[in-house]
């Protein structure tokens, strides 16, 4: 379902809202903080930082709406996997995100190449969707890392929710 | 938040709508956004939405022309020409306390107050603008539904050239960097390497890189973008040498140096926009960004009937039919098959429900782009599958429950039967009636006949076919208003047949002074 906006949430988002609900059509919404390494700076060169990978539940909500859906997701080393578990340990939802630490600083060098270097935030969020479901436990957060055959996935942690 | 989210657990529905109400009511002003490209829903469309950071309150106008120069720039360049119909494109007009952006390296240096708090010279690099990721995700939040958001923009109000790369990207509306946000577009849309061989990000040459448009691979048959080992599959042409030297642009081949390294790792053209700007993507970039494109967007927007089991009946007709995205300049391929064999080639299909029994119609839907050469995950390809269910076309008889009654009453307390005429009249023959396929109850399908008599009950000189049920197998409840009779003739015609009923005794204690003589057998 569709939210009619408006310059404002007003009692016709409310009502919307309302209708979803009881199709059935909500997700959650959830905002992790990520403290990604122990150092002052805003950006470092990841390489030259301790990780530190504490994540803080920001905020949680329901609304309505459709999960976005990967066709053919493919996996890369710019994102993140999140599998979201219920209480019995089950996987039921998977997603894969880009990275949010990433921030490539990439310029034209006078010989007409790129030059760059890869950064990453010290301090970061996380803005997900998940499925609207009582029984979620935890999020779980993976970095995949390519072997040069196959990817694997580095635990980065877990965020509960219950 | 994360109280009441908490108390969710343990209420129930309505309490937590109400709960979910109050919330909504306490939250913040979502900012206008206006969608200024509008192909289609965005549950099959990639979503861009566009923030804009140190406008003005007065800076609205110049804002929407900074946004539309912009988005016209990026779908300037293909694949995204060739595909701009795939995207959505959604503006949210962020006002600012002050014009322009941060600039720290200045002497004296500019501070604004922005909503976005964008800054050059972000990490010591002078045309780095790094944005607040926290207040971004404020924004996107509380006004950007959460399928419109595939591909987030900061655009931000400084000439100065500027941008970054990453999860948002961020650009300054010097015209120039619309090709930098098309290089960042090919990492975080594209999953593409950088193709440039200058350092850092260090070298890694050791190992085979995952990107689809690197590799250390120099056997031709070997070559990931020349799967196959050429045409059709691959791109690098039998003609062209392996490792490659030429400097002509827009040929495949395997060139030396890419992703930061100088030798051993190879690149697919001489040059590309994944190794500069005011170029081209090149073949294999653009065949990856466009799979890209598909990984969020079906072949086919939409099918008809939403339905995945069609009942026809023999004579009848289907339409079905498909809704497409339209590439700027070429066309989807549809064929519709029926048990198999293709039946048509356009979007809609009509079937002729013409033979009795199972069939399948399915649609496959296929973009022929030459834009792409393998497509090992089979994005570019959606079907649907129909099953059809045709029954052969039911002849009306008329029928008459309890002929000597002029009151249908059924008694569903009783143990005893009833009869049901099928009357030979307006050229049908009642005779002709195969009593071994006659049912009769609520739906026509449930009893069947204990006895089975023929004689002339309406009087008009012809046999008229007597069926008799009983009456616990009829399968009707206290209230319905009809009960229908089925079956077929000798020679596989169906037929069907209703009469309007009234239930009695359905009610233990009300008296029933009719019901007996209504169940009474002796008067039928």
């Amino acid at each position: 379902m569709k939210i009619i906006r408006f310059t404002f949430v007003g009692l016709v988002i409310e009502l919307s809202l309302l209708t979803s609900v009881l199709m059935g059509q909500t997700i959650q919404e959830v905002r992790i903080g990520w403290d990604a390494y122990r150092a002052p700076a805003p950006q470092v060169g990841p390489s030259t930082a301790r990780p530190a990978d504490i994540f803080t539940l920001l905020a949680r909500r329901s609304l309505a709406g459709l999960l976005p859906r990967q066709r053919n997701p493919q996996i890369s080393v710019d994102q993140i996997v999140i599998l979201t578990v219920n209480v019995e340990g089950t996987e039921i939802d998977g997603q894969l995100i880009p990275d949010p630490r990433i921030l490539r600083a990439e310029q034209p060098a006078p010989n007409g190449e790129l030059r760059g270097e890869v950064l990453q935030h010290v301090n970061t969020e996380l803005l997900i969707t998940i499925p609207d479901d009582p029984t979620i436990a935890e999020l779980r957060l993976y970095k995949p890392r390519w072997t040069g055959t196959t990817f694997v996935l580095d635990w980065l942690g877990a965020i509960p929710l219950r | 938040m994360k109280i009441i989210c908490l108390g969710f657990q343990k209420l129930g529905t309505v309490t937590a709508v109400i709960i979910l109400l109050i919330t909504l009511t306490h939250g913040a002003w979502a900012e206008p956004i206006t969608t200024i490209r509008n192909n289609g829903d965005s549950a099959n469309r990639v979503d861009l939405v566009v923030l804009g950071d140190g406008y003005a309150v007065n800076e609205i106008a110049k804002y929407e022309s900074d946004v539309e120069s912009f988005v016209r720039g990026l779908f300037a360049q293909e694949p995204f020409t060739e595909y701009q119909r795939y995207f959505n494109v959604h503006r949210v007009d962020l006002i600012s306390n002050q014009p322009g952006a941060d600039h720290p390296e200045r002497n004296p240096p500019v501070f604004r107050d922005t909503a976005l708090d964008a800054t050059y010279n972000c990490a010591g690099i002078q045309r780095l603008i790094c944005v607040n990721i926290a207040k971004v995700n404020d924004v996107l939040s509380r006004s950007v539904p959460a399928d419109q958001r595939e591909v987030v923009l900061v655009l931000v109000n400084d000439n100065e050239y500027g941008g970054s790369g990453g999860a948002i990207a961020v650009a300054s509306i010097n015209s120039a960097v619309v090709e930098l946000v098309l290089h960042e577009l090919g990492h975080s849309f594209g999953l593409l390497a950088d193709e440039y061989t200058d350092s850092p990000p260090s070298c890694n040459n050791i190992v085979e890189p995952p990107e689809p448009n690197v590799t250390k691979e120099t056997s031709r048959s070997l070559i990931k973008w020349n799967f196959g080992g050429g045409s059709p599959t691959g791109w690098i042409e039998l003609s062209t040498p392996v490792p490659t030297n030429s400097i002509t642009p827009g040929v495949p081949g395997l060139y030396q140096g890419a992703k930061y390294c100088p030798a051993g790792l190879y690149r697919p053209t001489f040059n590309s926009k994944m190794r500069s700007l005011d170029v081209p993507f090149e073949q294999i970039n653009s065949e990856q960004l466009v799979k890209r494109i598909y990984n969020w967007a079906s072949p086919i927007d939409s099918s008809e009937p939403s339905e995945s089991i069609v009942n026809l009946v023999s004579g009848q007709i289907q339409i079905f039919d498909v809704t497409l995205p339209q590439p700027l300049n070429h066309s989807l391929d549809v064929t519709w098959k029926v048990n198999g064999d293709t039946a048509a080639t356009t979007e809609q299909f009509i079937f002729s429900a013409s033979s009795v029994g199972s069939h399948t119609v399915e649609v496959f839907v296929t973009d022929p782009t030459v834009l792409v050469r393998n497509d090992a995950g089979g994005v570019l390809k959606q079907s649907r599958r129909w099953d059809i269910i045709v029954e052969s076309a039911r002849k009306l008889v008329a029928i008459d429950i309890r002929p000597k009654s002029d009151a249908n009453k059924i008694n569903l307390k009783s143990a005893q039967s009833i009869n049901v005429a099928v009357f030979s009249i307006n050229g049908f023959d009642a005779m002709a009636v195969d009593p071994n396929s006659v049912r009769f109850g609520a739906k026509g399908t449930e009893a069947v006949p204990i006895h089975v008599g023929r004689r002339d009950v309406d009087g008009d000189g012809t046999r008229d076919l007597v069926v008799r049920f009983r009456i616990q197998d009829l399968g009707i409840r206290c209230g319905d208003t009809s009960a229908t009779l089925s079956g077929q003739t000798f020679t596989s015609l169906a037929i069907i047949g209703s009469s309007p009923i009234r239930t009695v005794q359905c009610k233990p204690s009300a008296p029933q002074p009719e019901e007996n003589r209504s169940v009474s057998l002796g008067k039928q």
